[in-house]
């Protein structure tokens, strides 16, 4: 069954950035995210957009089953070359991270 | 044998508070080429390092055998503010209303691993009931058993605990169920963790550490510390004297920790110019500070070598200062409830495993001392 991701950062004012602007993601990053989960369709649609106000970031992603989304929020390669690094900032810097799903009939 | 520091040595581990004596006795603290730091070994020295957290920082790691990964993200590898961040979300999971909780669930699977048995491997025991315990830490909303087996299965392949035979299988299944969990705003069903990560969370911190943590660290150093205290019991002839009067339990505990320290050693980074057990040392470099040491030093501990069932003194073997473990209290009563049931379900015993038989555990971080093969006969 299909599944809609929707991650929420939320920063405490405009003059923190967000991690996406502070460090683009590596090309070996968005390679292996686009042969291993957008190319096979397991990632089948990815949209950010940006609150009126500048400060919530909302990241709503479509996946074939709720497994496919699993694995990319726990693939090492991804977590090592990235995630971490996100956590940390977003920690030091007070943006606060949610993320919850939801089924799409 | 020519490091005098060595925790992936089961020869040194064997041997290692005569390595200790050692390196107390030398002029200047020993550097270790192997583990690229300088060994802290006395009380007074250890204690001063855990105390100044700013010029000992935790930020880049408190393992002897770091991984970047960790940096910030753990309550163990994070100096203030971020630190009181994660222990601000996780502590009341080991408040006194949780610990109740869990030491009765504990108490009944002790009971039920030793009932019946007359000579049984202690380390599979002790191994089983702690990894039951850190589930029910958890808490997590799903099927216990399941999160039991893969704490089990963390502790015997995860590359955060062993050397060998290592398999990410199971952490990564530990946290697609916690991301499982909170993505699809799974209810708490009790106190503990998850309760604590979904509902006491207002900075909204998404570091899964707060449940692997406890998987990890927590459930290797009690299980080290429940089978030391079975073992050297036995080996220093205290038991007869527990079955004869249960109120001496929680000062046979306190001295076993002195005793062996299961969490032997933590790491930490130097963040300004000072001197230490007779050496300069400057900002990045690394020191290992050295519990199982500090709790046997003469200067600090009348005859530290002896175990003394009445010795009224405080020890190291949880740190001290701002790290000192967020689970002190919870770990003494698991201590407790374990050494009160084997000492009403088993009575008097003896350890079969000789002392220079014994087995350590190679953990992957160098911290943690356990031992696989303690096999003990009901007298």
């Amino acid at each position: 069954m299909m599944i809609r991701s929707t991650h929420t950062l939320v920063r405490p004012n405009k003059s923190i950035r967000f991690y996406d602007e502070v460090e683009e993601a590596s090309d070996e990053y968005k390679g292996y995210i686009y042969n291993n989960f957008i190319k096979n369709k397991r990632m089948i649609k990815s949209e950010k957009s940006l609150s009126e106000d500048g400060l919530t970031l909302t990241t709503i992603m479509l996946w074939d089953n709720e497994d496919s989304f699993l694995d990319l929020c726990t693939d090492e390669f991804l977590f090592n070359d990235r995630i971490h690094k996100v956590n940390v900032y977003n920690v030091t810097n007070g943006i606060q991270s949610d993320v919850f799903v939801t089924k799409v009939e | 044998m020519t490091e005098l520091f060595d925790p992936h040595s089961n020869e040194w581990l064997l041997n290692k508070f005569e390595y200790y004596k050692k390196l107390r006795a030398l002029d200047q603290a020993y550097y270790s080429n192997k583990y690229r730091l300088y060994v802290i070994t006395r009380h007074k020295d250890v204690v001063n390092a855990l105390s100044d957290h700013s010029s000992f920082s935790s930020a880049n790691g408190n393992l002897i055998v770091e991984d970047d990964t960790r940096f910030n993200l753990t309550l163990g590898a994070s100096d203030n503010p971020i630190h009181d961040i994660y222990k601000d979300i996780a502590k009341n999971a080991y408040a006194k209303s949780n610990i109740e909780r869990i030491g009765n669930f504990y108490r009944q699977k002790v009971r039920d691993s030793l009932v019946g048995k007359s000579t049984f491997n202690l380390s599979d025991i002790v191994d089983h009931t702690t990894c039951w315990a850190t589930a029910e830490i958890l808490n997590l909303p799903v099927d216990k058993e399941v999160i039991k087996n893969l704490i089990l299965g963390i502790q015997r392949h995860s590359n955060f605990c062993v050397q060998h035979d290592t398999d990410p299988f199971y952490m990564v299944e530990l946290n697609k169920i916690i991301l499982k969990c909170c993505a699809n705003r799974v209810p708490a069903q009790g106190p503990g963790i998850y309760s604590e990560f979904v509902n006491n969370n207002p900075k909204k911190v998404r570091v899964t550490s707060l449940f692997t943590g406890p998987t990890i660290s927590g459930a290797s150093s009690l299980t080290g510390a429940v089978e030391f205290l079975i073992l050297d019991l036995y080996r220093q002839g205290q038991v007869e004297k527990l079955l004869n009067d249960r109120s001496l339990i929680p000062f046979a505990i306190n001295e076993a920790l002195r005793f062996n320290s299961t969490t032997g050693r933590f790491s930490r980074t130097v963040t300004k110019e000072l001197h230490l057990h007779g050496v300069d040392l400057k900002p990045g470099d690394r020191v290992g500070l050295c519990l199982e040491s500090a709790n046997r030093d003469e200067e600090e501990f009348q005859n530290a070598d002896q175990f003394d069932i009445n010795r009224k003194a405080g020890q190291l073997a949880f740190g001290h200062g701002l790290h000192a473990c967020i689970a002190l209290a919870i770990s003494k009563h698991l201590m407790y409830v374990f050494l009160e049931e084997f000492l009403n379900i088993v009575g008097n015993y003896k350890v079969v495993t000789g002392n220079e038989e014994l087995t350590y555990v190679m953990t992957a971080s160098g911290n943690d001392d356990m031992i696989s093969n303690i096999i003990v006969e009901k007298i």
